[in-house]
């Protein structure tokens, strides 16, 4: 199989880097770990539809990153689009917001059985406003962290030797490990009525470990936990919302969040962020003033509408799960029949890779980067996506590259792979 | 400027690049050979270690309580960091006489090596005027290096940093010119001037010339990476809090 060059991927990253810090900053970029080595990626799209994305130099790609998981129904979906566009026409960033958004509100909050939303624009907006609204309703400071979070880059979810972050930025800060409720009580007892919340994912899908679900009763204790101490029980759902259950994944794992933070599968790639909530943090959150130039912008609202609905009408999670689960198992195949330790973990809608023959991940990089650079477009030490338009076709021709991409590795590897 | 770690890093890596100066340079070679004393920097709250010329060779380790030639006290890490910059002498406890020879006025080995150093360190010539370039280069990759063990280990910001470094070992190299490797072990970090056999994760420059450039800060790494004259590969994690360390080293070296 032939393997992709980049041309003009890297006279676009030479013309970027003038001009853009880092070329390409943050975590689409090539200095977060997801691109390695950097030459085996392609750094700009040119266009995108359904799963598959082309890069500047028309290389096509079987992308299992979506966005890093706004696309849930697939690239350029045309309901969504349409949706869009209609309410494009009508206004979109207006003095006063769009009816619109009454009619999303009334939608999300029914779907996720919450009973208010507030819409921004990224996750970490409403990560952000979810602490503000914990810490002034309950008059207290401290955080509960779990150890391999990620709840955006604002600097109270920094450690103090973050660039641009200062140690008082984290000094109300608590870590403990995600599953460990001996942690929690331990910590809980350690700041009896400091504790203003306890935010977590609703499991462990961190990078560079295998990714953890939570333990049987584990959700259910930390809610009771919770309910008792008065502490804030906020779910982060950005990156799991919509793709476990439509409802959101404290439901999933029986329980329910005080507040519930969704972004990325929202509103297929329309740039909409919502924190969702129980009734009596309402007014707390309406008394925070907090806002946006355009958060709500009405173009977005519509696609998110249309997003949920066509979510809601074909069962997507349980698609998701289903077609998910035939890639994985297809990658759990070809590693066993090529005497490969890849380790598959997290929920199959957002599997996580990791090859386990090194210490150094060196082997596991260097798989990824033979199938990148055959056209399935994974990366290094990232959860994954799928999305609604994933065929199963699609899946075959992704798990003959990946088979084959293997292959190269472990001829390259005789010393491991003798 | 933390001075604590200002001397930690002033002796493991600004005198501590001597070890590779006097490898790399057969002038500093000529000097060093003709050397075989071992010198104890005694700073209170500060280093404890051993300047070793033996054999040609030149070591900067750690007090092991070996026996001394020379025996300096400083009183104090400023003191120390004074003692560096050439604004102070420091008081030898033990071999008055061997001090004043060994480094005691500008024509002494230990001035004339230092001097040399520093110089083509700062300015990439020798004080006479000579192009080093690369050899000033690779000098500043090993003291940067060294460095970050340091700043790693006592800066207040870098510590929290360092003490986040997966246990392992990072190679540090300049490809087919220079090798170093960051140790961390039971907790600890160091430095040693040599290609690590077990790397868990790599950070390689491809040329002496990136290499000089990152270091002086003239292209951005980022560039760099996307151009695959930087490579990050393996344990990131490592690397990630390796940066973190790297990001604090040039105020402690300019």
């Amino acid at each position: 199989m032939k393997t992709y060059s980049y041309t003009k991927n890297r006279e676009l990253m030479a013309r970027a880097g003038k001009f853009i810090p880092n070329g390409v900053y943050g975590h689409l970029g090539p200095a977060e770990g997801c691109m390695i080595p950097p030459s085996a990626f392609p750094f700009f799209a040119e266009r995108a539809e359904g799963s598959l994305i082309w890069d500047a130099d028309g290389n096509r790609f079987i992308d299992y990153m979506c966005g890093y998981g706004p696309n849930v129904l697939g690239y350029c979906d045309p309901d969504v689009d349409a949706a869009a566009e209609a309410q494009m026409k009508k206004g979109n960033c207006v003095s006063i917001p769009g009816s619109i958004m009454v009619e999303f509100a009334e939608l999300l909050t029914h779907t996720v059985k919450k009973d208010w939303a507030f819409f921004a624009k990224n996750g970490g907006d409403v990560t952000t406003l979810s602490i503000m609204a914990s810490r002034y309703y309950t008059g207290k400071k401290k955080i509960i962290f779990t150890n391999g979070y990620y709840h955006g880059v604002a600097p109270w979810t920094q450690k103090p030797d973050s660039p641009g972050t200062i140690p008082e930025d984290c000094q109300n800060s608590i870590y403990i490990d995600f599953n460990d409720i001996g942690q929690l009580k331990q910590a809980i007892e350690e700041h009896k009525g400091e504790i203003a919340c306890f935010i977590s994912t609703p499991y462990m899908h961190g990078n560079f470990l295998d990714n953890v679900l939570p333990a049987e009763g584990y959700w259910q204790e930390v809610r009771r936990l919770c309910t008792e101490n008065g502490i804030i029980l906020i779910i982060d759902d950005i990156r799991a919302g919509f793709r476990l259950n439509i409802a959101g994944s404290d439901i999933h794992y029986g329980i329910e969040a005080d507040l519930i933070c969704f972004c990325k599968a929202l509103a297929n790639g329309y740039n909409v962020s919502a924190l969702c909530g129980k009734e009596f943090l309402k007014s707390a959150v309406g008394g925070i003033m907090y806002t946006g130039s355009y958060w709500m912008s009405a173009v977005p609202f519509a696609a998110g509408i249309a997003n949920i609905n066509k979510l809601i009408a074909n069962d997507a999670c349980a698609y998701f799960h289903k077609i998910a689960t035939r890639l994985t198992d297809g990658f759990a195949k070809i590693a066993k029949e090529r005497g490969v330790n890849l380790t598959i973990s997290g929920e199959p809608a957002l599997f996580y890779l990791m090859i386990k023959d090194d210490k150094s991940l060196l082997l596991h990089q260097e798989w990824i980067a033979e199938c990148v650079k055959r056209g399935v477009f994974l990366t290094n030490h990232h959860n994954h996506f799928v999305n609604l338009s994933l065929t199963p076709e699609l899946v075959d021709q992704t798990l003959e590259i990946c088979d084959e991409a293997m292959g190269v590795m472990v001829k390259n590897n005789p010393q491991v792979y003798r | 400027m933390p001075v604590k770690t200002k001397a930690f890093v002033n002796f493991y890596a600004a005198i501590g690049a001597l070890e590779k100066f006097v490898e790399l340079d057969s002038q500093a070679q000529a000097i060093a050979s003709r050397q075989n004393i071992t010198v104890r920097f005694n700073v209170k709250d500060g280093p404890d270690g051993l300047l070793i010329f033996s054999d040609g060779k030149v070591a900067v380790i750690p007090n092991d309580k070996r026996k001394t030639d020379i025996h300096l006290y400083i009183a104090s890490p400023s003191q120390f960091n004074d003692v560096v910059d050439g604004k102070a002498m420091p008081l030898p406890i033990k071999g008055l006489g061997k001090t004043l020879k060994f480094m005691g006025n500008p024509s002494s080995p230990f001035s004339v090596l230092t001097n040399e150093m520093g110089a083509i360190m700062r300015t990439g010539k020798r004080l006479d005027g000579t192009e080093e370039t690369e050899l000033s280069t690779i000098l500043a990759f090993y003291a940067m290096c060294a460095a970050l063990g340091q700043v790693g280990t006592y800066d207040e910001i870098g510590k929290i940093a360092g003490a986040r470094i997966p246990e392992g070992e990072v190679s540090l190299e300049i490809t087919d010119k220079a090798y170093a490797t960051l140790i961390k072990k039971d907790g600890k970090l160091s430095v040693v001037f040599k290609k690590s056999e077990n790397p868990r994760a790599f950070m390689i420059f491809s040329t002496v010339e990136v290499a000089g450039d990152l270091i002086n800060g003239r292209i951005d790494a980022m560039t760099c990476l996307s151009k695959g004259e930087l490579l990050m590969k393996g344990y990131i994690p490592m690397l990630d809090n390796l940066n973190k360390v790297l990001n604090i080293v040039p105020k402690y070296l300019s």
